[in-house]
């Protein structure tokens, strides 16, 4: 089944929104309001909000950052200050609006809020609690608005849930439960929030939770994706999503939502994402494997930002570029399509040979005398979890 | 399985108002004189979200031999229209071994019944037989250990059983 690949939305969104115009790199966009104030979220164009999800970022009932101040349904703001025993009095109120602000929008789906649980609470308390305070009232606001929107529940997987056996099938048993949904958008929080996910069972986990989801029909969203994206296409995702670009910047951290640490980020280095090696790297790295592997186009593809970003006299390279970004956008996109047109076994080969294409690049890399230290570990752990999802599934 | 679908037909009305028979078994499905099946014995059915209205000495009222196993584990919270699905499985691969219970220690080893219910052990063989190949997969779903993987809708299931009605036509 083919996927399709949406924009997480953040850093300079309007990049993103260009790239899926003008050079196709995208089906759709995921909102952040994080990212973007309540009324530029209502001044986007009917065409892109026809294709969009809104992510209500109501992970941490308790905090509200910067811009999510300029939306009336987040918990933070109950009147007399959030108070967690209260939040059943007041949840109805706050998902209704939420609800509201989505079909006003007129977005693609319509997506349940959810919040992040970080310690692994009693899992039947912890459904009753949800239920109550998020998908409940969530649906009665949908069944009232009358709206044929598809309707996605919202939950933030972590390696806590994925790795407790009981829990993650409590967990599925409960969401395949629930009649009116027709999908699910998950995101991905794993064990280790920096670097490539180098974690087999997490990875493996992962894809066969997402696979439960599919045979029960239901479409599944993946968001906050690196590059792993790649692998977890062979899960049969409906839609996964490319982050703005360098590496860590899209991935899901509860950090983020618990209070204003925008101005505290270092800022990233400079860096490139080379299509045969899957990963980012800084600049001086760049620098010298295109210099001593010079011929090789499939280490950083060939697309206008890519020559522009190798020429001598480009200047300023910083986070602030706009060529970095949008090569990631045409390079890993290219990647995603060309496994989306393919199904089942012949996806897992052809990942697989992506997987071994950056096996020997790396090889190649230290053949030149560039060291890159384990950069590489993470590729014997996607090929260890997809080999075990491929045999379970009977490819190989 | 025209028996079956009409079982599940008469299920819907129930279902519909969210409530689940959670009882279903032979002794619970009387055949009119012209083979419609009629549905009896809404003792134990429970309105979803509802406390139990009865209750055993076990925590909770079920009849062991067609029980699922999210029933045997007493868990009240977890039991939906898909626990109906797994007691109507059982009922179904009973017709086809002609009386005999997929899950009895004679055809597949193991203690006891509800023993081999809780192991996932029931007698799959039974579609050995090229006749019954295209029920395999709707009583294999219908047995689905975990009810995840069972049928999550009502049209999902329906649809598996028009094709199969068709394949064996």
């Amino acid at each position: 089944m083919k996927f399709k690949i949406f924009h997480q939305l953040g850093h300079n969104d309007v990049w993103s929104i260009q790239s899926i115009n003008q050079e196709n790199t995208g089906d759709g966009i995921i909102i952040s309001p994080k990212n973007r104030k309540a009324k530029n979220v209502e001044g986007l164009g009917a065409s892109i909000k026809a294709k969009a999800i809104f992510d209500p970022q109501m992970f941490f009932p308790r905090y509200i950052v910067k811009k999510m101040n300029t939306y009336d349904f987040y918990p933070s703001l109950m009147p007399g200050g959030y108070d967690t025993d209260r939040l059943n009095e007041y949840s109805p109120i706050f998902m209704e609006k939420c609800i509201e602000f989505q079909v006003r929008n007129n977005f693609g789906f319509l997506v349940i809020p959810t919040r992040f649980y970080d310690n692994l609470t009693n899992v039947d308390e912890l459904i009753e609690y949800h239920n109550k305070n998020f998908v409940d009232p969530s649906l009665t606001t949908i069944n009232n608005t009358k709206t044929d929107k598809e309707i996605l529940f919202q939950w933030v997987l972590t390696s806590n849930i994925l790795t407790n056996k009981d829990y993650s099938e409590t967990l599925l048993t409960w969401i395949t439960g629930i009649q009116k949904i027709g999908g699910v958008y998950l995101i991905i929080d794993p064990p280790s929030r920096y670097g490539q996910i180098d974690d087999p069972k997490f990875l493996y986990l992962l894809m066969v939770f997402v696979n439960e989801l599919f045979k029960n029909d239901l479409k599944v969203v993946l968001g906050y994706l690196n590059s792993e994206s790649l692998l977890l296409s062979l899960a049969n995702p409906s839609i996964v999503s490319i982050g703005s670009a360098y590496q860590n910047i899209r991935r899901f951290d509860p950090k983020n939502f618990m209070s204003d640490l925008e101005q505290d980020v270092k800022t990233p280095t400079f860096k490139m994402y080379s299509p045969k090696l899957l990963d980012w790297f800084d600049f001086p790295y760049m620098e010298l494997i295109k210099e001593r592997i010079p011929d090789d186009i499939t280490y950083w593809g060939e697309n206008r930002y890519s020559k522009i970003m190798f020429d001598p006299n480009y200047q300023g390279r910083s986070i602030h570029k706009v060529e970095p970004h949008k090569h990631y956008f045409i390079e890993i996109s290219k990647q995603l399509r060309d496994l989306s047109a393919l199904d089942g076994e012949r996806r897992y080969n052809r990942l697989n040979d992506i997987i071994e294409s950056a096996k020997s690049g790396y090889e190649q890399v230290r053949g030149v005398n560039i060291e890159l230290g384990n950069r590489d570990a993470f590729l014997p752990a996607w090929q260890t979890a997809a080999k075990s999802f491929a045999s379970e599934q009977g490819w190989i | 399985m025209n028996l079956t679908k009409n079982l599940i037909i008469g299920l819907k009305i129930i279902w519909d108002k969210k409530i689940v028979h959670r009882d279903l078994k032979p002794d619970n499905i009387l055949i009119t004189q012209g083979g419609f099946p009629k549905i009896i014995d809404l003792g134990i059915a429970r309105v979803l979200d509802v406390d139990s209205i009865t209750q055993t000495i076990l925590g909770g009222p079920l009849s062991r031999f067609y029980a699922a196993p999210e029933q045997h584990k007493y868990n009240k919270k977890l039991i939906d229209w898909r626990t109906d699905q797994y007691n109507l499985g059982i009922v179904l691969v009973q017709l086809l071994l002609k009386g005999t219970h997929p899950f009895d220690p004679n055809l597949v080893g193991g203690k006891s019944i509800s023993e081999n219910i809780m192991n996932d052990n029931w007698f799959r063989q039974v579609f050995n037989d090229k006749n019954l190949l295209p029920i395999r997969s709707i009583a294999s779903k219908l047995l689905g250990f975990q009810q995840f993987q069972r049928y999550r809708t009502y049209e999902m299931l329906m649809s598996d059983i028009d094709t199969c009605l068709e394949e064996i036509k």
